[in-house]
């Protein structure tokens, strides 16, 4: 186990984030996973076959039941896999029997209905713990997530129904309506060849959804692990430990080079001194030649600290580095201060004060005095206008809207005119200014002067100008009697009856055969007319 | 093995000023649990109105109709954009809708997100969402996809108690950000590693406490608890 080699970021997770994760690592690794859960399966699933090929149900039975063994391969992988190693040397019959005959008993028997199967069962593959030692770190390793280990398998075990489910749904729903499916054929339990098919489909679900239950079980163990002996933390510690070691080593090489060269320069300095001093005209000739002279020496002086003269160069940027983080580390980058009364985490900032109030006093002189007037009422009623205004302005806006659309209706909707009625009808004015103003005293007045032209006239043309501008009928002026008749025995809502059939007939009669009709009838038909037809 | 980018279940959103943002996405197995909770309260709520729109008739069945329709379609909407992302299932688990760059998802999106559960659902219980999301790296779905949304955990503030009894001490070296926030980890998970594997780690540290073993480990807890702002 080598913790620089983890694929995994390091950091303390909840348990829901350690399941995703556990998802991460099983879609990373999927497919020899799959393999290896699936495989050993498949040759499982056929030598139960052997002996129970008649009754599919018991075989799959069998099968389900020897999941955990079935699982410890895929872990074992998956544990080499994430600390970046290959896993060979796994796959012989030795370590394969071995791996799986390993508390196998108290696996498939009273540990069978472990909810956090998934979980546990590193205990048991990677630390190689049985009886009360696994207990004991079970029960370590469970505080904080054997709650999400439990949900997992809950969820897991829908998962791998929902697989052979939604292969059969898919089927259905592409198929459409062209073949009838029988429903029976899948929910059969013993139909041979359909229940060894379905067992293969629920095989299938298990074998898909094994990674990730076995990977978020893993995930889950890990996190713990790492919660519980901070590998994060050793990773941290470590790369530092190994940087101030680098840095220390480093300065040490640094420090020894430097004295090495200063002590060479002192000495070269003390050679060239000593003709200095018994000329003391030759100064500025002499300096030169000192300083071309330690120009020169100089990395003669350096020789015996050759090897450390790369180190010196790294020691620096290493020491340049250290300096840039103690500057760091002080002011004006880091400041401290003592604060001893309690203060608002954000302050207000203070208002900065106006440069000038020159000309603005007015301002706040009214501003002043309406704090003062205690306008509280004055606001409540432009707030009051506002709204109002508010108001009127949606309702001008709806007009406008409605105007708008109005104006979109194509030419505007006339209704129909009442098409004003004919004023002569056969010769005969109809029109009420025609006719007088009191009818029954002209009618009597005729009939008493023995005019029954007149009379009968005045009957028929009131009648008709009652037709014609009360009731709307459409008379026409070029009508004959009989046609103003029909016309008028087509409109049976008027309710006249034959009565102004009645009325025509005698019209016509006194009009062409001139002969005289009965007084009586004449009133009583222009009475019940004139009564039917008033609007 | 070639070496590959490390597993890892955080995303990370670069703001045009430089500063990252990360979040952790929350994969299949806490939102199924999420989604299972929200579905028992609509249960709930459909078997109430049910009920009660038996004894009214012809009207409350209609009525029963129309606010299932509205609940089973509206329901995630209504909670992601006013509940701040969390319907009650999500609340539950600690999850949170966002959209892709963090920001609160609005009513489009979630509308989108929402109404593609029909394509998340084929063929059956949201088989489809759930490849999706497997395939996807930050387990989108469909929905998700279609929407640019997120879901995401709600990080609990983790509580900074220490141990009263260690007297805080200014580190004597200068300390990089990751040795500054691993020193104060390990003082605040100080309970749940046992002590020899905390001087074992303490010990790693030796060039900044100058000593080793229990010395060593208390020297860090009190820098520890310096560097959270203990002082004396």
């Amino acid at each position: 186990m080598n913790l620089n080699e983890l694929q995994l970021k390091t950091r303390v997770r909840s348990s829901w984030q350690a399941l995703d994760i556990g998802v991460l690592m099983a879609r990373r690794w999927y497919r020899p996973l799959l393999l290896a859960w699936m495989l050993p399966a498949l040759l499982l699933y056929g030598l139960l076959n052997l002996v129970l090929y008649d009754s599919p149900a018991w075989a799959m039975l069998g099968l389900w039941w020897c999941k955990p063994l079935l699982d410890r391969l895929p872990l074992l992988m998956l544990s080499r896999y994430i600390f970046n190693e290959r896993p060979t040397g796994l796959f012989n019959w030795r370590s394969l029997l071995r791996l799986y005959r390993f508390d196998m008993l108290a696996a498939l028997l009273w540990r069978r209905a472990d909810m956090r199967r998934s979980f546990n069962l590193a205990v048991t593959v990677l630390e190689q713990q049985k009886g009360a030692a696994r207990a004991k770190r079970c029960a370590a390793l469970n505080p904080g997530c054997g709650r999400a280990a439990s949900w997992l398998t809950l969820v897991m075990v829908h998962l791998e129904l929902l697989v052979p489910i939604s292969i059969v749904l898919a089927l259905v729903a592409f198929a459409g309506s062209y073949i009838d499916i029988d429903p029976d054929l899948f929910l059969s339990v013993d139909a041979g060849v359909y229940a060894h098919l379905s067992n293969l489909g629920m095989l299938l679900g298990m074998s898909l959804v094994a990674p990730f239950y076995l990977g978020c079980g893993f995930s889950l163990y890990l996190n713990r692990r790492i919660e519980l002996e901070a590998w994060d933390l050793e990773l941290l510690f470590r790369e530092s430990h190994r940087r101030r070691s680098d840095v220390d080593t480093g300065i040490e090489a640094g420090v020894e080079a430097g004295v090495e060269a200063k002590s060479a320069e002192q000495a070269e300095a003390k050679n060239s001194a000593k003709p200095a001093a018994s000329d003391s005209a030759n100064v500025l000739g002499l300096a030169l030649a000192a300083w071309v002279g330690l120009g020169l020496l100089s990395p003669l002086a350096a020789t015996p600290a050759e090897a450390s003269v790369y180190s010196t160069e790294a020691a620096g940027a290493e020491q340049a580095r250290e300096e840039i983080r103690q500057i760091l580390e002080t002011p004006p980058f880091v400041i401290e201060k003592q604060v001893e009364e309690w203060e608002w985490k954000d302050k207000p900032t203070e208002v900065p004060e106006p440069e000038s109030l020159e000309g603005w006093e007015w301002l706040a002189d009214l501003a002043r005095w309406m704090d003062q007037m205690n306008l509280g009422w004055l606001f409540q009623l432009v707030e009051v206008l506002l709204w109002a205004a508010l108001g009127l302005l949606l309702f001008l806006l709806t007009r406008a809207l409605v105007k708008h659309l109005k104006a979109y209706n194509g030419p505007e909707y006339k209704p129909p005119q009442p098409v004003a009625g004919p004023r002569v009808i056969m010769g005969m004015e109809i029109s009420a200014d025609s006719l007088p103003e009191d009818m029954d005293a002209a009618i009597t007045r005729a009939f008493e002067q023995g005019d029954m032209r007149l009379a009968v006239s005045l009957i028929y043309r009131h009648i008709l100008h009652l037709l014609v501008d009360a009731r709307r009928v459409p008379l026409e002026s070029w009508y004959t009697e009989l046609e103003c008749a029909a016309a008028v025995r087509s409109r049976a809502e008027l309710n006249v009856d034959s009565r102004f059939d009645e009325l025509t007939r005698l019209w016509l009669r006194l009009a062409y055969a001139h002969q005289a009709p009965d007084r009586q009838q004449a009133e009583r038909l222009y009475r019940e007319l004139r009564e039917v037809l008033a609007v | 093995m070639p070496a590959s980018k490390l597993i890892d279940n955080q995303v990370r959103v670069e703001t045009p000023e430089g500063i990252d943002f990360v979040q952790a996405a929350a994969g299949p197995v806490p939102r199924i649990l999420a989604y299972m909770v929200d579905l028992g309260w609509r249960c709930l709520v459909y078997m109430v109105i049910g009920i009660l729109s038996a004894f009214v008739g012809g009207l409350g069945s209609g009525a029963f109709l129309i606010l299932t329709f509205l609940l089973e379609w509206f329901y995630p909407v209504f909670f992601e954009v006013l509940r701040k992302g969390q319907t009650p299932g999500k609340k539950a688990l600690g999850l949170r809708v966002v959209n892709a760059d963090f920001t609160p998802i609005g009513w489009g999106a979630s509308i989108v997100r929402n109404l593609l559960r029909a394509a998340d659902f084929f063929p059956a219980f949201y088989a489809t969402g759930l490849i999706s999301m497997m395939l996807t790296g930050r387990f989108q779905r469909l929905g998700d996809l279609a929407a640019g949304s997120l879901v995401i955990y709600q990080e609990a503030e983790r509580p900074l108690t220490v141990d009263p009894q260690i007297k805080p001490l200014m580190p004597s070296v200068p300390l990089t950000r990751e040795e500054r926030q691993g020193i104060v980890d390990l003082t605040l998970r100080s309970g749940s590693i046992s002590e020899s594997r905390q001087e074992e780690l303490a010990n790693l540290l030796t060039p900044v406490t100058g000593e080793s073993g229990t010395a060593g480990l208390n020297r860090l807890k009190g820098i520890g608890v310096w560097l959270l702002g203990g002082k004396r």
